[in-house]
């Protein structure tokens, strides 16, 4: 082979194609003129260490060239030099005999060429060659060297071309990445949010100005911490792995704080979570936030008191579906706190930042509730107002609509509510315009419902349509475990409100606590406890010192059978004096249940079911009290 | 409305009683295991109500006095308190309806339910002070009447002492005597009353509030929420009332002195976060006492002071407390029965030395119970 130019075809790894795209490469090789000092640095230490000349050209350009090549440096290529020829052909050129080879034929320096012999690389991208990289043999000891790593040599150029153009690369991107972040950071400078940007294990990686400021740290404290520990409570993998973390909740961890924190995940082109974005809102700055966070925490979940196995799976059940849009029909006796968990369900909700509408449907007289329900238009009816009045379905648009005690809506309007929830729509009184609300129901009632529905009171359809989610809260007696956790509580509130001194419960008192039915619930257990620390003057609440009814009247399981006909009173708890027959004692049971529940024939109804006598035996015994000159009226 | 109290329900109480325990009590480590392994052999126990006792039921506390870190080195044979429990029923000459810790802090919570266990009878979720205090008047059963003795203590090496004193201030000096002989430690069944005493006297509900408690707690670490949180909402649905953070910092120094039985002193914490230039001194008597920030009182006993570490919750004890601790102290409001005049002359920070009034939690951080409450 010696005497002969060997031309071999330029591997794939010459060409840069498969490294950047053209325009990239372009850039590259612009840039090559301001890098030629790195360029000839490297080529200097190359030719300090290996002993040959390297030379290095990109298109008709020396760009750089060591050893006795220096001079050349910054001289246009000659026509027909081995580099040249390499670019044109795209093939790598080895000249062993310089001067006699064929690739020396047509040179210029043909008779003068000093070489002793050289190997030359073309850099491509695709078709078009760059530029190309030569090593040069300047005496014989060097050719020997060249020949015997000929393979080796062939592979090194290669891969030196490669080098060449990423450290170029990575300078163009370096510059690219410092420009984009000052614009970005122009950007986000003018945003009032504060932002953190934080990679997938939670560690911050950038904040903002306003971040800076509403955390009041420095950008070094910040960027040297992790959102965890910056906002106790918060989970990386919430935000990562779920949609942006919930709001309320997050503010209900801030305790003093308030600052609105909502995040987003940043997803990878492979759909991986890499880190994401949090945004901080102060809300000392917004009333109206405030405010909303004053609520939401108030009518929480956890503002509901009671750690019983009963409440807890309500509570359970109502987080599930405080997250759906679904309609939820609460059901529980009066005062055990249906609104409360109304309020909660809607706190809970992406409807959060709506707005929470309550309509008590048994305190609005039947002819105005459609008014009220659905607004009016202006000359809608006698006395309608000027310009017409918004209803409150459309008052609740974007967020929740509470119906209370559903079961005393009229029939005619059963129908039309029934017709607004499967439309989405609602016409104002007196208007044609349909008028489109996006508004979650619940509703709420102490009735027995079904039993309405089989007596065509309350409209099967309407039933099934409001029915989707039941929750039936239980009453107090049902769960008299969480009554000790009551007291106490409502205790200390009112102990703190009014300043008093703490007030502790005598066994009869307790014994006569835990008997007792609480019709009314927890409302009812606050009434009692404010009525104690009101007139208590005493540390001790005696059994003398609680409402009459529960004094005088035990559960005891067995209540219902405890006292009809003459009312005997079969508990084993000593109540009231000793001396007392029971029909006395029966007769005050009877007038503390009339002064506590009234003497509407509701109240009366509902005394005669806690007595568990009928309403014509409560009546005879009303009539018998009356007779013996106590006043009833 | 009783439940049943297994091995699971131990380990979350442990962790509640170190809470509940404000720095003292002991570490609930050696009751637990004396629980756990009773339950393991007898069974579960039935956890009842105060509510649930007849009147005239006889009930029985039970515990451990002296030093607890004593009782760490010498461990226990296991049976003393029953012991202590059977001699006192045998004394009064009747069987006891259930049992009932003497405090819930600390060890003391969950060494009844060894004896209950063994004993196959119930144990009363209630105590004598929803905390730890460390001495034997210092509970609302004298408070509100009741005599300590006749008091049975046993030793570990199988010691019988039977104590009837006059008072109870008598009581204490005496038993505490002898629970020095006893070898630093002894386990006692004293303060024997009814049902109708449990319901007027102890503080309910402890027990089930210290399971919660703990459950919170490991939930929380599960789940890798923030356990400081799950514990002030668990605090927030119990008859002590919400919890609240005191202040958060690194501790810089501790000051202790051991003498008479007692571990007194006191712990400087310098601010961070929300604190930072603040300081916090937080006195202690085997239990945390005052809690005083710059100057200013912001917890005192009887209400609870427990110092937590921070990242896991977990509380600190006087004895553990040391320098570099990166903690948050939170105070928690002592139930109703505690804080009556007659309780406050027991255990008011006059009685601990300190020239202070107590203002209850509620109204040194009135604005923030205030907005908790509505």
């Amino acid at each position: 082979m010696s005497g002969i130019a060997v031309r071999q075809k330029a591997e794939t790894a010459f060409d840069l194609s498969g490294i950047c795209k053209k325009e990239v490469i372009i850039e590259i090789m612009n840039e090559m003129k301001f890098e030629y000092k790195f360029i000839q640095d490297f080529v200097d230490a190359f030719t300090a260490v290996i002993g040959l000349n390297m030379i290095v050209c990109k298109n008709d350009k020396i760009l750089a060239a060591s050893g006795n090549l220096r001079p050349a440096v910054g001289q246009t290529i000659l026509n027909r030099d081995i580099l040249w020829q390499s670019m044109q052909s795209g093939l790598n050129i080895i000249v062993r005999n310089p001067g006699k080879d064929r690739p020396c034929w047509n040179c210029e320096k043909n008779d003068s060429c000093k070489y002793f012999g050289e190997i030359v690389v073309p850099v491509k991208w695709g078709n078009n060659s760059l530029g190309a990289l030569g090593l040069v043999a300047w005496d014989q000891r060097q050719k020997d060297y060249l020949f015997e790593n000929e393979t080796q040599f062939l592979s090194l150029v290669a891969k030196l071309a490669k080098l060449f153009v990423l450290i170029v690369m990575e300078k163009i991107y370096h510059k690219r990445h410092i420009t984009l972040k000052t614009q970005l950071d122009g950007v986000i400078g003018l945003i009032s949010e504060g932002l953190l940007i934080f990679d997938q294990v939670g560690r911050i990686s950038y904040s903002t100005h306003a971040a800076q400021k509403i955390l009041e740290s420095t950008k070094e404290e910040l960027e040297s911490t992790s959102l965890e520990k910056l906002f106790p409570g918060i989970n990386v993998n919430d935000i990562l792995y779920r949609d942006s973390i919930n709001l309320d909740q997050y503010l209900a961890r801030m305790e003093n704080s308030l600052v609105l924190v909502n995040s987003t995940p940043l997803i990878s082109e492979e759909n991986d979570p890499i880190g994401g974005i949090v945004s901080l809102v102060p809300v000392k700055k917004n009333h109206k936030s405030k405010q909303k966070y004053e609520q939401v925490r108030r009518s929480s979940f956890d503002s509901i008191k009671g750690v019983s196995n009963a409440i807890m799976e309500v509570k359970k059940k109502a987080r599930q579906v405080a997250k759906s849009d679904s309609t939820v029909l609460i059901r529980g006796e009066s005062g055990t706190g249906k609104e409360l968990f109304a309020k909660a369900i809607h706190n809970e909700s992406p409807r959060v930042w709506g707005p929470f509408i309550t309509v008590n449907c048994a305190a609005i007289p039947d002819q105005l509730l459609e008014s009220e329900l659905f607004g009016y238009e202006e000359g809608a009816f006698t006395g309608a107002k000027k310009g017409g009045k918004i209803g409150k379905f459309e008052l609740a648009h974007g967020g929740t609509l509470f119906l209370d005690e559903i079961g005393d809506m009229p029939l005619s309007l059963q129908s039309k509510l029934l017709r607004v929830l499967q439309d989405k729509y609602i016409e104002r009184v007196g208007g044609s315009e349909p008028i489109f609300i996006d508004v979650r129901l619940i509703a709420a009632t102490h009735k027995d419902i079904e039993e309405m529905v089989q007596q065509k009171m309350f409209r099967e359809d309407l039933f099934y349509r409001i029915n989707v989610i039941p929750l039936y809260i239980p009453p107090l007696r049902e769960r008299l475990e969480d009554l000790y956790l009551l007291l106490e509580y409502f205790m200390k509130k009112h102990t703190i409100i009014q300043r008093k001194k703490a007030k502790r419960f005598s066994s009869n008192a307790i014994n006569a606590l835990f008997k007792w039915s609480w019709p009314g619930n927890v409302r009812e257990v606050e009434n009692t406890i404010e009525y104690i620390v009101n007139f208590e003057e005493s540390d001790i609440v005696e059994l003398e010192s609680l409402p009459d009814s529960i004094r005088f009247f035990s559960m005891d399981g067995r209540y219902h059978q405890g006292l009809p006909e003459e009312f005997v009173c079969t508990s084993n708890i000593n109540y009231g004096q000793k001396h007392e027959s029971p029909e006395e004692r029966n007769k005050k049971i009877l007038i503390a249940l009339l002064k506590e529940y009234g003497t509407s024939t509701e109240a009366k109804r509902k005394i005669a079911e806690i007595l568990g006598v009928s309403l014509a035996t409560l009546y005879r015994y009303i009539k018998k009290i009356k007779q013996q000159g106590h006043l009833i009226n | 409305m009783a439940s049943w109290i297994g091995e699971r329900e131990i380990e979350d109480l442990a962790i509640g009683a170190a809470i509940l325990g404000s720095g003292g009590g002991g570490d609930p480590y050696l009751g637990k295991l004396m629980a756990q392994k009773a339950i393991k052999k007898y069974g579960k126990v039935k956890l009842l109500s105060p509510h649930e006792l007849p009147d005239d039921a006889l009930i029985i506390p039970s515990g451990m006095m002296g030093a607890p870190s004593v009782g760490v080195e010498k461990v226990p044979v296991g049976n003393e308190v029953y012991m202590s429990f059977k001699g006192l029923e045998e004394y009064l000459g009747k069987k006891a309806y259930a049992i009932m810790p003497l405090e819930s802090g600390g060890m003391n919570s969950t060494i009844p339910f060894a004896v209950a266990a063994q004993a196959a009878i119930p144990i009363v979720d209630a105590d004598g002070m929803g905390r730890a205090f460390p001495e034997i008047q210092m509970i609302t059963f004298h408070v509100y009447g009741l005599k300590g003795s006749p008091m049975v203590m046993h030793s570990f090496q199988g010691d019988y002492c039977l104590i009837k004193t006059t008072d109870n201030y008598r009581l204490e000096r005496i038993s505490r005597a002898v629970a020095v002989q006893m070898g630093g430690d002894a386990y006692v069944a004293a303060y024997s009353m009814t049902g109708k005493d449990v319901k007027e006297m102890a503080v309910p509900n402890t027990i089930s509030f210290g399971i919660r408690l703990g459950q919170a707690v490991s939930e929380a670490l599960e789940r890798k929420e923030n356990p400081l949180d799950a514990l002030i909402n668990v605090t927030g649905q119990s008859s002590y009332g919400r919890a609240i953070v005191l202040f958060k910092g690194k501790i810089i120094d501790v000051e202790k002195q051991i003498g008479s039985g007692f571990i007194r002193g006191h712990v400087s914490v310098e601010g961070f976060e929300e604190y930072k230039g603040k300081l916090l001194n937080v006195y202690f008597q085997n239990e945390n006492k005052i809690a005083i920030v710059d100057g200013q009182v912001v917890a005192s006993v009887p209400d609870l002071i427990t110092l937590l570490e921070k990242e896991t919750a977990n509380p600190i004890t006087t004895e553990a407390l040391k320098y570099g601790y990166r903690i948050v102290a939170l105070g928690i409001p002592t139930p109703e029965l505690m804080r009556t005049e007659e309780a406050l002359k027991v255990w008011g920070p006059r009685c601990f030395g300190y020239d202070i009034n107590y203002v209850p939690l509620e109204e040194l951080h009135r604005e923030y119970y205030l907005r908790h409450m509505f």
